[in-house]
């Protein structure tokens, strides 16, 4: 009798695996589009939390952060519920300031990597701001975005300003905004931005982002480099080049030039345009 | 005193108690897992440590305060072990006194425990101190006050009620207590007299438990001003007592048949 | 002999009913007296009140009217306690501790050195007979067992006067003889002993005086000798090896003659001349057994009573178990 409620037993416990497994397919496949039904209101959660808020807001946090990085693992180009999540953690913690910073650059990226939303980013980082006043990096943020995502470079310039404001920003805020008055969307301005991102982050995910783009603004550069060389060595021989290779072959280049990710750059015979080779993992925007 | 040996033999009582003890433990194992968020979250691991710590402590205090305090006279009453206590010279208040403060000794006991688990995750991650760590040991100590004044609700409805309405009732007084503030807005924002009145009347009659809040703060390493703090401690001994000593009038007055 | 425990018109009345309307009453106006170094007996059939009165003396709980004073003082009064103990019915004790922790932490409570305490927990271990089970959790104890941790913690304190609630209560007959003899050692070391019980002839062998009660009423009290006649109310004789006619004749007619196996037992009125009796027996080569003189007994005189308290309400009286 004993050996038989064991075995029933076992044969159970198998059979709650298969048919969680079982359910588990069901909804993997309308996931996505579930997902937005089950966020209750920021307001609602803090009100219920019962003076944990904290830890609830470290909570949907830590949910954001996931939801983010499995879209990215599975290349899914829609970040829809971002907002919300972000949202939530910092009204239940409006201190929680990796929140607005990470949460802003996951909002303003471009797909894929992020859910361009660069509005959004902003007002989440304005919140910050108002919740945070001391915090000068927000600042920073709001200029960059302005600067990066959504080429308003008087914007930026404002928000840099603003923040040079407060004692302990870095000192290149101030210099850095009338340059950005001057001389707009200059590649230097840029690169000098994408330096300091990288330079002052101290999580990797943000300094791997911030070097993809100093590599991008590297390429750029030198595709225009080589543009502008092609430009004034056609006339001088007489004929279109119709490859990169033949600049090594008049000796302007040892070999074939690559790009920073070691991808060579190709030459469009047609358009007569130099351009990324189509297997660069450079990031294209 | 007398208080004394009763309320040592009270706390004999809880730390034999085996729920207690896997209470503690499940708590400190859960303060031990926030060091494994690190790898799933992006942010400072030490503000969820301090986070999850202070969480874990004050809602496993809470869930002990409450369940052994709506005991701590029921089951002197319904065993009637109470009947050859109370023959000896011991006043019916010294008996109050000695349960609420051998449980209120337990729970410090359990604090201390479970800080030491928040200690050591903040050390094993850091690998330092600083003086701002010293906040969470402040923060553990009004999270205390806290809870001795959730046992004080609990004793006192233990000393006239089964403990399935003490719990109800304990339960219901700590959520709305909660809630204080928006039953002060609303009584503030209403047109009605009498609603102002009665909301007014509910605020400072019911606890405030919005006034230990301080958990987010401390992971942010922001503290309360120390008037606050001091206010806030002084908030929940002086309504503690307050419950005690109805918790004493009630009982003075209980016939043991 | 001072008074030690005195009761003034002592009620208690409970409010019962789902609206609490109806009131029972559980002690209407007990008088009683308790002086120094009696064993004072408590009777009464259960549900009387006899737990009722104990309570209210140990103040437990509040009296409606009346009052109780013990040692001169209120019962109300804490420092009484120190020279009391009470032992409750169907007594339970803190099961997380063992009973050598439970009568320390007990003795404890009085104004006791550490010192003092382990040599009262040693000696009232030893005396009840529970040394083996120092160690012991309260919880894996016997009733019998428990029992004698109860008198244990009762006199823990040396207390002028004991007050126990039904002590034999679970004990087996060994137990029972030990509680008695422990009963007798503390009337012979000056203390005063109250107990309550409903086992008649412990009352008879120990007590100096009694108290019935009975549905909250004291039926009855007074010194046992005085209740209990000194005065034999009848003989009986048992004899054998004589045939019922010849006895009969001896005896003649007023005497009941019952038989009881292979005796003949003779019940006869109490100025019966013995001796030309026993002497026509023997002529008649019967043998003379035994000759007992019958006094009225406790439980006859409780019987009494009872009987008497029950009559005027109609009800039917309870039966008892001779026929006196």
């Amino acid at each position: 009798m004993n050996h038989l409620f064991k075995i029933c037993l076992l044969a159970v416990c198998l059979g709650i695996y298969w048919i969680q497994s079982a359910i588990d397919q069901k909804i993997g496949l309308f996931c996505s589009t579930e997902e937005v039904l089950y966020l209750p209101s920021a307001n609602v959660i803090k009100k219920l939390s019962l003076g944990h808020n904290g830890l609830l807001a470290d909570i949907y946090w830590m949910r954001a952060v996931q939801y983010y990085g499995g879209k990215r693992l599975k290349n899914e180009r829609h970040f829809d519920l971002l907002e919300q999540l972000i949202e939530i953690a910092t009204t239940l913690d409006p201190k929680l300031l990796h929140a607005y910073r990470f949460g802003s650059v996951f909002l303003a990226e471009n797909e894929p990597i992020g859910a361009n939303q660069p509005e959004e980013a902003i007002a989440l980082l304005r919140k910050g701001i108002e919740h945070n006043p001391e915090e000068w990096q927000l600042h920073r943020d709001v200029g960059f975005i302005y600067y990066w995502f959504l080429n308003d470079y008087k914007k930026a310039a404002e928000a840099f300003l603003e923040g040079s404001k407060n004692p302990r920003a870095a000192i290149w805020m101030k210099t850095f905004a009338a340059e950005l008055l001057a001389k707009g969307g200059s590649r230097q301005t840029a690169r000098f931005l994408w330096q300091e991102v990288y330079q002052t982050s101290e999580n990797q995910q943000m300094k791997d982002n911030a070097r993809e783009h100093l590599m991008r603004l590297t390429a750029e550069e030198q595709i225009e480099t080589l543009q502008v060389l092609i430009e004034k060595v056609q006339p001088r021989i007489g004929r279109k080049i119709s490859s990169l290779d033949e600049l090594v072959g008049l000796g302007f280049f040892k070999k074939r030039p690559v790009d920073p990710k070691g991808f060579a750059y190709i030459l469009n015979s047609t358009t007569g345009k130099v351009g990324l080779s189509p297997a660069s993992t450079i990031r294209r925007y | 005193m007398i208080v004394i040996p009763i309320a040592k033999n009270t706390f004999k009582e809880c730390v034999r108690d085996k729920v207690l003890y896997n209470l503690v433990i499940f708590g400190v194992l859960i303060i031990a897992s926030s060091l494994v968020l690190s790898s799933i979250t992006i942010g400072e691991v030490k503000q969820i440590i301090v986070n999850l710590g202070l969480s874990t402590l004050s809602v496993f205090g809470t869930l002990i305060a409450i369940f052994i305090g709506i005991q701590l006279v029921f089951k002197e009453i319904d065993k009637k072990t109470i009947y050859s206590l109370l023959a000896k010279p011991v006043a019916r208040h010294e008996f109050i006194l000695g349960k609420y403060f051998g449980l209120t000794l337990t729970l410090l006991v359990n604090i201390l425990v479970m800080l030491l688990g928040i200690y050591i995750s903040i050390f094993y991650l850091r690998h330092s101190f600083q003086l701002a760590d010293l906040q969470i040991l402040l923060a553990a100590m009004l999270i205390l006050i806290e809870l001795m004044l959730v046992i004080a609700i609990a004793l006192f409805f233990s000393t006239f009620s089964t403990p399935v309405f003490s719990a109800l009732f304990a339960f219901c007084l700590y959520v709305i207590g909660h809630f204080s503030s928006d039953i002060r807005q609303y009584g503030l924002s209403s047109d009605s007299f009498a609603i102002k009145i009665l909301s007014g009347c509910l605020y400072y009659l019911l606890p405030n438990f919005q006034n230990f809040e301080i958990i987010s703060q401390t992971a942010h390493g922001q503290f309360l001003a120390t008037r606050l703090y001091l206010l806030s401690v002084l908030y929940g001994l002086v309504y503690s007592a307050g419950l005690v000593l109805l918790a004493i009038l009630v009982f003075q007055r209980r016939n043991f048949k | 002999m001072s008074v030690v425990v005195s009761t003034e018109n002592l009620s208690k009345a409970y409010k019962a009913g789902f609206w609490k309307t109806k009131t029972i009453s559980a002690l209407d106006r007990l008088n009683l007296e308790v002086r120094e170094n009696e064993i004072f007996g408590y009777l009464g059939p259960n549900g009387a009140g006899k737990s009722t009165t104990l309570k209210l003396l140990m103040s437990l709980i509040h009296p409606s009217s009346g009052k109780a004073e013990i040692l001169g003082k209120p019962v109300a009064d804490l420092s009484i306690r120190r020279h009391i103990g009470y032992l409750p019915e169907n007594p339970y004790f803190y099961e997380y501790l063992s009973a050598e922790e439970f009568l320390s932490y007990y003795a404890s409570l009085f104004d006791f050195s550490l010192a003092e305490i382990r040599t009262k927990v040693e000696y009232f271990l030893k005396l009840t007979d529970i040394s083996h089970a120092r160690k012991l959790q309260l919880h894996k104890f016997s009733k019998g067992m428990l029992q004698r941790v109860g008198i244990a913690q009762a006199l823990i304190n040396d207390p002028k006067i004991v007050f126990l609630d039904e002590p034999m209560s679970g004990l087996d007959p060994i137990g029972r003889r030990e509680v008695r003899d422990l009963i007798l050692l503390l009337k012979k070391e000056g203390q005063t002993v109250f107990f309550s019980t409903h086992i008649l002839n412990d009352v008879e062998v120990l007590c100096d005086k009694v108290a019935v009660l009975n549905r909250g009423k004291l039926i009855g009290s007074g010194h046992l000798t005085d209740l209990i006649s000194q005065e034999v109310s009848h003989i009986e004789i048992v004899v054998s090896n004589i045939n019922f006619e010849t006895v009969s004749q001896a005896v003649g007619s007023s005497a009941k003659i019952s038989h009881s196996g292979m005796t003949l037992r003779l019940e006869l009125r109490a100025d019966t001349p013995l001796a030309p009796l026993v002497t026509r027996i023997e002529n008649a080569a019967g043998k003379v057994l035994a000759i007992n003189p019958v006094r009225q007994t406790m439980e006859d005189y409780f019987f009494k009573l009872i009987n008497r308290d029950a009559i005027p309400e109609g009800k039917p009286s309870i039966v008892s178990t001779n026929n006196s």
